[in-house]
């Protein structure tokens, strides 16, 4: 029983993981109607600049806030600058853009730090914390305390702030948006800013647990995206409800069937999306539109 | 009639190589309900995306002595033009509050008192505080109308293009809808264009008006000048029949 209850609160702290960047997913599908493919490799890069900043002498929690305000800066950017320009054509054009930003961004980090792995030292340190019987490491209690707070800001940010309201409005419905005198474009951009600023936190965040590479987020994007899909397309809390059950089967499936493990564990997330997309497509928070034509 | 709030001159649109709109001119007067007439496919929601800068166009459009020809949407909205578009433009997966706050905070003008402008609209229409937390795509065609009309008022426009508000809505509703026009206009002090394919009911609400028939403007004039002319109603008719006849693939 204690080993279920182990097993069940770290699938959900890594979950957590998936989940924060299966949020990342859906504010910038929101707004510009395609998976942004490249959303692991932006965190990968967010990842890097925390490191180097903290290289270079910075506090690890400073260079953690700065990061987070460079990856928002960085993602306004991305949007303005090759997203807005194939923004209205056929989604293909946005989605093929996406791949070329994650092969690129993939080989920049290459080429400025190598592709041999840095390590991350913790500042949560290395003890063990006791929830309810079951044994949990302080990185990892400290990892989900902090994901946890960025969800809340985010979720807070948008349900609550007028300009939250405003950049909902525009992904929701673009026309009627402009004629209330929205400039949509940069509520997109806003949009991109923000899933940008919660990758870094994932970004970082996974550091610590692999340490920092270019391939790091390969894995995590895949669990995130089994998150996003089981959440259903376009529900925020959806993609966090997601991402937490996505952690919780995969550690239980490592845990309890013998021969799943390695890379063989990716069978849980694939065997998720599925499962999902046969039965239930629109995902468990997922919304047949309300509007009529 | 010097006055001119809005004045379009020589209005060309296309979509693809479709004209639909050829040579418009018209104009409206401060606090004045001109009506856009005309049948399907003549260029009635052409002609309101045109001026709101939805569509590309050729020619003027002159907004309170300023051209508009070229500016984005967005900023054609916060000079004031407000827009209540065909299909409403509900933002489906918003409550109904925060649907008619979006039109409190489309706001450019410093004008005060917002929270007693959206009391106002809940004293008005009881239903839309009562559903004021359902997703405003939950609400039925003629709620969302009249959501439409309220998100659009409370942005406090000096005028306002209503794209066929009647469009789906039973007799009893849009009754009820035009009535509404008639006092709101009253309370808002605000000026209207009117697209509507039904001559009755705009002809109930509008000062002037102008018909449209394939695109262009077949006749003008004042409400009663239109109606005494029953000639110019049945040029209106006849060119409805010419158009379906001899342009099928005029229909936008």
């Amino acid at each position: 029983m204690t080993l279920l209850t182990q097993q069940v609160l770290s699938g959900l702290a890594t979950g957590l993981i998936y989940g924060s960047l299966a949020l990342a997913l859906v504010v910038v599908f929101d707004g510009t109607g395609v998976l942004n493919f490249a959303q692991g490799e932006m965190a990968a890069l967010s990842a890097y600049v925390s490191w180097q900043l903290v290289d270079k002498g910075m506090s690890y929690w400073l260079a953690f806030v700065v990061t987070i305000v460079i990856s928002f800066v960085l993602g306004v950017i991305i949007e303005r600058v090759l997203i807005r320009p194939v923004e209205g054509r056929a989604e293909i054009n946005i989605v093929i853009v996406t791949l070329a930003l994650l092969i690129g961004i993939n080989a920049l980090m290459g080429l400025i730090w190598g592709f041999i792995g840095k390590s991350v030292e913790s500042p949560f340190g290395t003890g063990l914390v006791t929830i309810v019987g079951a044994n949990l490491t302080s990185q990892q209690v400290g990892l989900a305390a902090c994901t946890l707070v960025a969800l809340l800001i985010v979720g807070a940010f948008f349900r609550l702030t007028p300009i939250g309201l405003i950049v909902r409005a525009a992904s929701v419905n673009p026309g009627s948006a402009r004629h209330l005198g929205i400039n949509v474009g940069r509520m997109l951009g806003i949009g991109w800013g923000i899933a940008a600023a919660v990758g870094a936190v994932v970004g970082m965040a996974t550091a610590q647990i692999t340490g920092i590479n270019p391939d790091m987020m390969g894995g995590v994007l895949l669990l995130a995206i089994a998150g996003y899909i089981l959440g259903g397309e376009g529900s925020r809390i959806g993609a966090v409800v997601g991402g937490l059950i996505i952690g919780v089967l995969t550690n239980l499936g490592v845990t309890y069937i013998d021969w799943l493990g390695g890379d063989l564990q990716n069978l849980v997330p694939f065997g998720v999306i599925i499962l999902v997309l046969l039965v239930r497509p629109q995902g468990i928070f997922g919304r047949v539109s309300a509007a009529r034509p | 009639m010097s006055e001119r709030l809005l004045s379009v001159e020589d209005l060309s649109a296309f979509y693809g190589r479709v004209q639909v709109l050829r040579g418009v001119s018209l104009h409206v007067a401060p606090r004045e309900c001109v009506a856009v007439l005309g049948p399907n496919g003549a260029g009635k929601t052409s002609l309101l995306r045109a001026i709101t800068g939805a569509i590309k166009i050729e020619g003027e459009v002159v907004f309170e002595g300023r051209s508009i020809s070229h500016a984005p949407t967005h900023r054609i909205a916060r000079l004031g033009i407000g827009h209540v578009p065909e299909g409403r433009g509900t933002f489906v997966d918003l409550t109904v509050e925060e649907n008619l706050r979006l039109g409190l905070m489309g706001r450019t003008r410093a004008k005060e008192a917002t929270d007693e402008d959206l009391e106002w609209v809940y004293a008005t229409f009881p239903i839309l505080k009562r559903f004021r937390t359902r997703p405003g795509g939950a609400l039925s065609g003629g709620q969302q109308q009249i959501l439409a009309l309220m998100r659009a008022l409370l942005a406090r426009p000096t005028l306002l293009l209503i794209d066929e508000p009647s469009l789906g809505l039973a007799p009893l509703v849009t009754a009820e809808l035009f009535d509404l026009f008639a006092s709101v206009r009253e309370t808002w002090d605000l000026a209207v264009l009117l697209a509507e394919q039904n001559v009755r009911r705009a002809f109930g609400v509008a000062d002037r008006a102008y018909v449209l028939s394939s695109g262009s403007v077949a006749s003008e004039g004042t409400v009663d000048e239109l109606t005494s002319g029953s000639d110019l109603l049945a040029a209106y008719l006849g060119d409805t029949e010419t158009l379906t006849s001899t342009h099928p693939g005029d229909e936008t």
